[in-house]
């Protein structure tokens, strides 16, 4: 029992450590303990990213964690079980199912071989299925800006109307601390929240249903884990009452009260010695190590009943996956007239959407709120990818954090003199918008926002409806693309000067 | 928790407890709209226009070249009759620097730090007993605050830097007519007992130039980039309404060109000046005669705001002292 507890006491540990790097993933950023190294943790993301040497590291040691204990990131860490064991201890479905043996549990070995093999043809599926990023997208563009928005509208109606001392100092230290001084808009976040959602019903039929048959991240564990040194005993049980196989969340104990190995994510439930009838308590303990190990060989009988795949199974399969690469082949290029502005840092739509695992770090951090998701504008491989909104915000001059939260290297780390030169696209004046060329109204709002040193949008005097007016025009070599000028532009509706991409 | 919701409505009630739950209801539904009301009424607070002590200074302005700005600041503060004419024990100080940008002090698009902080610590001094500094910033306000370097030297020097709230920004009574009056002005600004202007000397593309009259845009709210038309009206609108009681040029470093924001280190020149004046509009025109060498009658809103009558324009009648450390 003791066990048990500190189980849930890691597993509440790390969802809280993960929910705190995931919310104070803004400026001022810490340069290495940011969120961006939860999500190279994931062997998945480092498939999805290429291999890449920065994201390698603590994918590998999560996987020697994972030879060692087997499956323990899923059980204790991950944040996405979590929720879902928190999920299905509320609707108490936790306690009512009965389990049956055998099930099906290739599912999720198939769906990876069918993400690797789309990632081999260029097109990364791996965001839809990666659970941490899932997690963090809910969490990024559901849960902390509707928090964020939330007390910030509640501050504001209720400072404006009865500042007490009181509710000042409240609001000073949640303003300091908590919540940012600004309102937060996420373009289609709903879709997100969609998929974050879905997983969440299936727990109506089976618990931790997504763990057992979908997750891809959990398929590569559990390869590494069916050799893990790390063993469940219970071979003393005479009793096969049945108890610990019920309790099981992952359906992984047999009726003979043997169990599959890489299924097993540690979570202790079939420890409980209350409700074992013969008060028997099955173990955890290390096996010796493989070397001794060499002469016990397998059952050929228990091979037999493993988790192969019927003919049916494969047949259904083929079209299915036949049917995804066909749409990676045919349905790549968005429409070309599409106006997409990408962060800087990012080499070519291609490798955006191919290194990108959609996990909102960078338009989370994004100070000005002006990295937004797309979704269908930049073709069916680009949802979600991270665009430039000059609606909502704008690119600070000075600042590169996008680049240092990616996990992925989908967007490179600049430096602050790499990225003042780094072009994503180009400002043109309208001159039937702007109010200076159409109306003859001296502004130079955009003039005076413009960050280059030497002016991208520079001035000359023109003579418009009979006057001479200083009006802006763009210095094309020098401009950056960074739409500040587009986005503080005053005049309303279409704007006076609109960044186009490259 | 399911079940025992069954068990609430399978129940029969008599009429007696009907009547009972149905008064409760609707006793906390009143209740809860009286409370709500108050707490969620629309304000229709306005602002007045700041009053202004009547302060009168030894002369009409002090100009002050030198290297140590510390020293500087005090001497010219001395010069005018000291930090005790403007601030009273027991004042609310609001200091208005220009945190406008995400640059560093060396590019002069912000005022100096060591400026601000000396200023804090010379209020602080007099006996004040709050010394705010805040602005309206362009670029993003956490970086801004923290690259300008002030930050970090108003927490020094002990004064109270914070960003500005959007429940703190109110609709001000402007006279009828008045160019403002869809702009909202920051509460601060306006309840204190004296207000210092401590602005930074820089080219500007539309107005020429930025000095302590341009500055006082960061008190405003609303959509500012509008506030750009007809700018020249607006801002001493924004002058008489403010009435700073004493503004500090910032000279040290200043932007000749490619102004307001800077960026090269090229375009910093060091004239190693501070101007002082109680009249803005004084400031303002020895500032661009002096450091730019342009003449105020053709800087719009300076010309504009002495023509209100909101200060004097004409640098030889004024008695003006120059000093040197």
């Amino acid at each position: 029992m003791k066990i048990k507890i500190f189980k849930i006491l890691i597993q509440s540990a790390s969802f809280v450590i993960i929910c705190f790097l995931l919310w104070y993933l803004r400026y001022p950023l810490h340069h290495f303990f940011n969120a961006a190294l939860l999500f190279q943790l994931s062997p998945v993301i480092t498939i999805a990213a290429n291999f890449l040497s920065a994201a390698l590291i603590p994918a590998v040691i999560l996987l020697i964690i994972t030879f060692i204990f087997g499956r323990i990131f899923c059980g204790w860490i991950c944040p996405y079980g979590t929720v879902m064991d928190i999920v299905s201890f509320f609707t108490g479905i936790f306690k009512k199912n009965k389990e049956t043996f055998p099930k099906k549990k290739s599912l999720k070995y198939f769906l990876l071989a069918l993400l690797i093999l789309l990632t081999a043809l260029n097109f990364q599926l791996f965001w839809l299925f990666e659970p941490i990023t899932i997690f963090a997208r809910g969490f990024y563009f559901t849960f902390y800006s509707a928090a964020n928005n939330l007390s910030n509208d509640f501050f504001y109606y209720l400072m404006s109307n009865n500042p007490g001392r009181i509710t000042e100092g409240i609001y000073q230290i949640s303003k300091s601390i908590v919540i940012e001084n600004r309102e937060l808009f996420f373009s289609n976040s709903l879709s997100m929240f969609i998929i974050f959602i879905l997983p969440l019903f299936m727990l109506l039929f089976k618990r931790r249903f997504w763990c057992r048959y979908i997750c891809p991240l959990g398929a590569v564990l559990s390869i590494i884990a069916a050799k893990s040194l790390l063993e469940r005993k219970s071979g003393e049980c005479i009793a096969k009452c049945g108890q610990c196989k019920d309790l099981c969340r992952m359906n992984a104990i047999k009726d003979d009260n043997t169990y599959i190995k890489q299924e097993c994510i540690l979570c202790m439930d079939c420890i409980q010695e209350t409700k074992c009838i013969n008060k028997y308590k099955s173990e955890f303990s290390f096996k010796k190590p493989i070397i001794c190990n060499l002469q016990k060989k397998e059952n050929p009988a228990e091979k037999k009943t493993g988790n192969g795949i019927s003919r049916k199974e494969f047949l259904s399969w083929l079209i299915v996956s036949a049917g995804f690469i066909f749409i990676a082949l045919k349905n790549k290029t968005g429409s070309k007239k599409a106006n997409i502005i990408r962060p800087p840092g990012t080499s070519g739509e291609n490798d955006l959407k191919q290194k990108c695992i959609r996990c909102g770090n960078c338009i989370k951090v994004c100070v000005t709120n002006g990295l937004q998701p797309v979704m269908l504008e930049s073709g069916t491989d680009g949802i979600w990818t991270p665009k430039l909104d000059a609606k909502t915000g704008y690119c600070e001059y000075e600042c590169v954090l996008c680049g240092h939260v990616c996990p992925t290297q989908a967007i490179k780390k600049l430096t602050v003199k790499e990225k003042m030169k780094t072009k994503i696209g180009i400002a043109k004046i309208q001159k039937n918008a702007c109010i200076s060329w159409h109306d003859g109204l001296e502004c130079l709002v955009c003039e005076e926002h413009c960050p280059i040193p030497e002016k991208a949008v520079k001035v000359k005097k023109e003579i418009i409806n009979g006057e001479l007016v200083k009006v802006p025009y763009i210095e094309e070599s020098l401009c950056i693309g960074c739409s500040i000028c587009q986005n503080k532009c005053p005049v309303e509706g279409t704007k006076g000067i609109i960044v186009e991409s490259l | 928790m399911i079940k025992n919701l069954n068990k609430l409505f399978l129940t029969k009630y008599s009429r007696k407890t009907f009547l009972k739950i149905l008064s409760f209801g609707l006793m906390s539904l009143f209740l809860s709209t009286v409370k709500s009301k108050e707490l969620f009424a629309k304000t229709t607070k306005q602002l007045e226009p700041r009053k202004k002590r009547n302060i009168q200074t030894i002369c009409d302005l002090v100009a002050v070249h030198g290297d140590n700005i510390e020293t500087m600041a005090k001497k010219i503060i001395n010069e005018l009759g000291g930090i005790e004419k403007f601030v009273k024990k027991g004042d609310t100080v609001v200091i208005k620097p220009n945190i406008g940008w995400n640059r560093e002090p060396e590019y002069a698009a912000n005022t100096n730090p060591i400026l601000v902080a000396a200023v804090v610590k010379l209020c602080l001094k007099a006996g004040a007993k709050k010394v705010k500094v805040f602005d309206n910033t362009c670029n993003e306000e956490k970086m801004c605050y923290k690259n300008s370097g002030i930050e970090k030297a108003v927490k020094e020097a002990g004064g109270d830097i914070f960003f500005p709230d959007r429940w703190k920004y109110y609709a001000a009574n402007f006279k009828t007519n008045a160019q403002m009056q869809d702009f909202p002005i920051y509460s601060d600004a306006v309840n204190c007992d004296c207000f210092i202007n401590i602005p930074i000397a820089k080219t500007h593309g539309h107005t020429k130039l930025t000095l302590s009259i341009k500055n006082l845009m960061g008190v405003c709210g609303g959509n500012r980039a509008t506030m750009h038309w007809d700018i020249d009206k607006k801002l001493p609108e924004v002058l008489a309404f403010i009435k700073p009681d004493l503004n500090i040029i910032d000279g040290y470093r200043i932007l000749i060109r490619n102004g307001p924001r800077g960026g090269n280190l090229g375009d910093v020149k060091k004239t190693s000046i501070l101007i002082a004046s109680a009249d803005a509009v004084l400031a303002d025109s020895y500032a661009s005669q002096t450091l730019y060498q342009i003449n105020p009658e053709n800087i719009g809103h300076i010309k504009e705001a002495a023509i209100s009558g909101l200060g004097s324009m004409n640098i030889n009648k004024a008695n003006i002292k120059t000093f040197k450390i």
